[in-house]
């Protein structure tokens, strides 16, 4: 008799196959791999970001997004909150304010801490205005995009970088960014919120990219050998797709049983 | 921060996670009191945080704006405070008490209408993002120009008089490339996810934990 819950023996096997291989490219790298992984245009373009609205005078706003750090939407939110350590520390060096609206309370004290690093890091910790930067508008979705809409109509923002959860919040918050003249970096992993974003914003995540955004601003050769476990996930995951078609075709059930274990 | 307070939290969230997962894999008799448990703690925490911080967070920033009397904004933050103060107050005072309804009327009276009024402004939004989208400027954009008149001629019922063949192709657009780069999308968003779960695990991604 199985330990594995039936049904599930598969996925568990892939979930170890996966694993492994990101725990290979991450031992390589530890031990002197590079590897290379291709040119993010979002990502590279946060710096240029945070230069237009240091050129223009004007803040920059961070999101991210709408998930709470216990809910499935939690590892966006993270992954979000790794890009703003990033634009933060850009930020705080550059003498920009940075704005972040949040929706889920239990966010407030990470968010906090995260710009609060930046400051200390650029020795500017006095600067700090924690009123300022971290704003909590409420815990409903509409009275916190709201929030944000009336947010990006009076600060006028000159970047808005949003990285997380969406919901419908995307469309309304990229058209009044638009609006406002800010220019807007998107990044998610909902779903039905990417064909929004990569119409309305000038750059865009989407999908796995958000949650590579952490290791490919850190440059850390570990998180990146992480990344190329991935990409090897994937060739897997494609090698599998294309046996099953093949076997399908000719009848043979074998992969079919072998998924649903 | 020390190296426990540093470590300590990574620790925590990779024991947690291997177990969350271990419970959903293995048939252990009894694991789904674990997993309930864990839930209602993390439940607990976002609870607190919506009763302390939150409020906390909101009333000191609109405070700041009264008292330096902001021009066009104090006077709405007299309002936010005066109904955050009047919901948190009825909602430990009087809802609790027997079986008042005060709270729950409240949300469906205020909170409801005025969050539907802001998502009905969606539509508008979209039209506006299609206008600036859907131009002819360069390859990509020119195929979701076309891709988005197909299938809005053949979502709408006059497309279908127009020319019968339009809903054949929205159709097919929709069942064929849309289904397979959008099933493609979702794997690898869902391969990351398991990559980035292992790093939570190992300790490289700590944001979590106060790291960048």
């Amino acid at each position: 008799m199985s330990i594995l819950i039936e049904g599930r023996s598969f996925e568990f096997l892939l979930l170890i196959l996966a694993s492994a291989f990101l725990a290979y490219y991450i031992y390589s790298a530890r031990r002197g791999y590079r590897p290379q992984i291709r040119k993010m245009a979002p990502l590279e373009a946060i710096p240029e970001a945070i230069g237009r609205s240091v050129e223009t005078g004007r803040p920059v706003l961070f999101s991210v997004g709408t998930s709470t750090l216990y809910s499935g939407g939690a590892p966006q939110t993270l992954a979000g909150l790794s890009v703003l350590g990033y634009t933060a520390n850009i930020a705080v060096e550059l003498d920009v304010k940075i704005a972040i609206p949040l929706l889920h309370p239990e966010v407030i004290p990470v968010a906090d801490e995260i710009i609060r690093q930046a400051y200390i890091t650029a020795g500017k910790v006095d600067e700090y205005d924690p009123v300022y930067s971290v704003r909590h508008y409420g815990k409903h979705t509409f009275s916190w995009t709201s929030g944000i809409l009336g947010h990006l109509q009076r600060e006028k923002p000159g970047a808005f970088i949003y990285m997380g959860s969406m919901l419908a919040d995307s469309v309304m918050v990229a058209e009044s960014g638009h609006r406002a003249g800010a220019m807007m970096i998107f990044g998610t992993a909902s779903s039905g919120q990417m064909p929004f974003i990569v119409a309305a914003a000038d750059y865009s995540l989407i999908g796995e990219e958000l949650y590579a955004a952490g290791a490919y601003l850190s440059q850390d050769p570990v998180l990146l050998g992480s990344i190329t476990g991935q990409d090897l996930t994937k060739a897997l995951i494609l090698a599998l797709i294309l046996l099953g078609t093949i076997f399908m075709t000719f009848g043979i059930d074998f992969l079919n049983n072998l998924f649903s274990m | 921060m020390t190296y426990y307070q540093k470590q300590l939290p990574l620790l925590i969230t990779g024991i947690l996670i291997v177990t969350l997962i271990f419970t959903y894999f293995v048939d252990i008799p009894g694991s789904s009191l674990y997993t309930d448990e864990l839930t209602a703690w993390a439940a607990l925490v976002g609870a607190f945080a919506i009763a302390l911080i939150g409020p906390f967070n909101l009333i000191r920033y609109h405070a700041g704006i009264i008292s330096k009397r902001e021009p066009d904004k104090w006077l709405l933050s007299v309002y936010t405070i005066a109904i955050t103060i009047i919901t948190y107050a009825v909602g430990v005072f009087i809802s609790p008490i027997g079986a008042s309804t005060t709270l729950q009327d409240m949300y469906n009276t205020l909170l409801v209408p005025c969050s539907a009024t802001i998502y009905s402004l969606t539509g508008f939004f979209i039209a506006s993002a299609a206008y600036r989208t859907f131009q002819f400027r360069n390859m990509e954009t020119s195929i979701m120009l076309l891709a988005g008149v197909l299938i809005m001629m053949k979502n709408a019922a006059v497309g279908g008089v127009i020319w019968p063949g339009f809903p054949i192709i929205g159709d097919w657009i929709m069942k064929i490339p849309n289904t397979g780069g959008f099933r493609g999308i979702m794997l690898a968003t869902t391969v990351g996810l398991i990559a980035y779960g292992v790093r939570l695990i190992l300790g490289f991604e700590k944001v979590h934990a106060g790291g960048t």
